[in-house]
């Protein structure tokens, strides 16, 4: 017997206790210190646990730490159990998740955004008509009867969803009805600016399953005004509030925010708005996450978080400073910022991300789509657009490249290159899109450690305080 | 004293999706109890 490669701990030497958190059974566990101490014993002298030598509290806490996963009977049973995580996930047909893009154009003009103000870029935009999205809800009819989930969740994305609002009526609808009809349970969601959210659109979503609706807050409202402008370069904060205070009550919110070097300060005073409010109660979640940043974005790729003609310096995927800095110094300042920012909002008291729960994401699960708007399907938003990875079409055509792209999503698992590291069953190896597009091998990992291990010693207080 | 508090079991199977944690979204809120 050993311990299991996915145990992390973190020391509370005030209350003479240490928090176990096993990240592939996802167990918690806060015991004593000479519990802590039978793992240990477990690597350094093993024989010292012979059932005879110890007593009944021992013998105990050895069955409780193996029925959450802490002890295994050996490094190839983890190995397995991992790998059969990953397939599970993977293969998973309870639950299939749709991403439709109804619309590459947007209203707003942020400048870290590579879809931003490129001259008459909206006027090529594709957005999807009325009969591709006919032909979407024949498909996504389709894999329902293949797959028989339990549930369905559509999430409407872009460009900016709802400047293509008939789309997004039309999917609801089609996609309510044919739940209906199957007894599948669906959840709408809408990522938007936040600019064009009315009452009556959430009204007559609701009915079809509406769940939440995100919009993004880049800061407090100047900082955001400049961060996120309308395209002739008015601030777009008031109104974004506006439109959420309206809806607030009608559905739960979620609050994005995406952080650099230079805004990052701002966040505080935007979170002591947002709790001034009176919606403030009302939102369901608030997280920001860093700018992406790279060197060359590949043209249409949808990440709307890229900034373009900048130095990368490194290969972390959100490399917040520009200039002078090596890869250590900025992955460390993105890692410390998200969890100055998470610990921020949690005392606000907003509900927010743990920061160890990562991953794996949804381009790991074979059943979860994202279409374009002319009807190509990506392995996930972050590829969209970028027409060499498109991994299919819902006409079901079979071009080669496109097959080819496909191949290598299936064989994606960049946590083969992570070694033993603990983090695995919550990161998966980081972000692909970042991998391909700052590394240029998706099958690279994109490594935040700093960041899990910080996050872990929130949660581990946290859990220690209500406990 | 108890010296093993469970603050969540790892008997149990369900796992949360992620839907882009890294570069769109965390994901969906949590489901309302």
């Amino acid at each position: 017997m050993q311990q299991s490669m996915f145990n992390v701990r973190v020391p509370l030497p005030e209350r003479g206790e240490v928090f176990l958190m096993n990240t592939l059974t996802d167990a918690q566990l806060i015991v004593a210190d000479e519990v802590a101490g039978l793992l240990d014993r477990l690597a350094d002298d093993p024989a010292s646990l012979a059932p005879e030598g110890l007593d009944d509290d021992a013998r105990d806490a050895l069955v409780t730490l193996t029925e959450h996963g802490f002890i295994v009977p050996s490094r190839a049973t983890d190995t397995e159990a991992l790998n059969k995580f990953f397939t599970d996930y993977r293969e998973d047909t309870e639950q299939m998740r749709v991403t439709v893009l109804t619309t590459l154009q947007c209203n707003f003009a942020c400048d870290y955004c590579f879809q931003g103000d490129h001259g008459d870029y909206n006027k090529h935009a594709d957005r999807m008509s009325l009969d591709d999205s006919a032909r979407l809800a024949e498909w996504i009819e389709q894999r329902l009867d293949e797959l028989k989930p339990k549930r369905l969740t559509l999430t409407f994305f872009g460009g900016e969803p709802l400047l293509n609002i008939p789309v997004v009526y039309d999917q609801a609808e089609r996609a309510f009805a044919a739940c209906q009809k199957r007894g599948v349970t669906l959840a709408l969601g809408i990522i938007t600016n936040g600019l064009l959210l009315t009452e009556e659109l959430v009204d007559r979503l609701l009915p079809y399953g509406l769940g939440y609706v995100k919009v993004t807050l880049d800061g407090d409202r100047d900082t955001h005004n400049k961060m996120r402008p309308l395209r002739g370069g008015q601030g777009t904060f008031d109104r974004i509030i506006e439109n959420v205070r309206k809806i607030a009550g009608k559905v739960r919110i979620a609050v994005g925010g995406n952080f650099d070097a230079d805004s990052v300060a701002s966040y505080p005073a935007l979170l002591d708005f947002l709790k001034e409010q009176e919606f403030a109660d009302k939102l369901a979640k608030v997280a920001f996450k860093p700018v992406v940043r790279e060197r060359q974005a590949p043209k249409n790729v949808i990440p709307l978080t890229v900034i373009t003609d900048k130095p990368l310096n490194g290969t972390c995927m959100t490399a917040a400073g520009s200039g002078g800095s090596s890869i250590c110094d900025t992955c460390q300042f993105v890692d410390e910022q998200l969890s100055y920012l998470r610990e921020e909002t949690k005392k606000r008291g907003f509900p927010t991300v743990d920061g160890v729960h990562m991953g794996p994401c949804e381009i790991h699960k074979r059943h979860a789509y994202t279409i374009g708007p002319n009807g190509s399907t990506y392995a996930c938003p972050g590829f969209t657009g970028e027409p060499t990875l498109s991994t299919g079409h819902i006409d079901d055509r079979k071009d080669g490249w496109r097959m080819s792209a496909a191949e290598r999503f299936e064989h994606l698992a960049a946590w083969h290159k992570c070694g033993d590291c603990a983090f695995i069953p919550v990161c998966a190896g980081g972000c692909s899109v970042a991998s391909h597009t700052e590394l240029g091998d998706m099958n690279m990992p994109t490594c935040h450690k700093p960041a899990f291990e910080s996050a872990l010693i929130s949660l581990a207080h946290e859990a220690a305080n209500a406990s | 004293m108890a010296k093993i508090k469970v603050i969540k079991s790892g008997k149990e199977s369900a796992k949360p999706v992620n839907y882009c944690p890294w570069i769109i979204d965390t994901g969906e809120p949590a489901p309302q109890k």
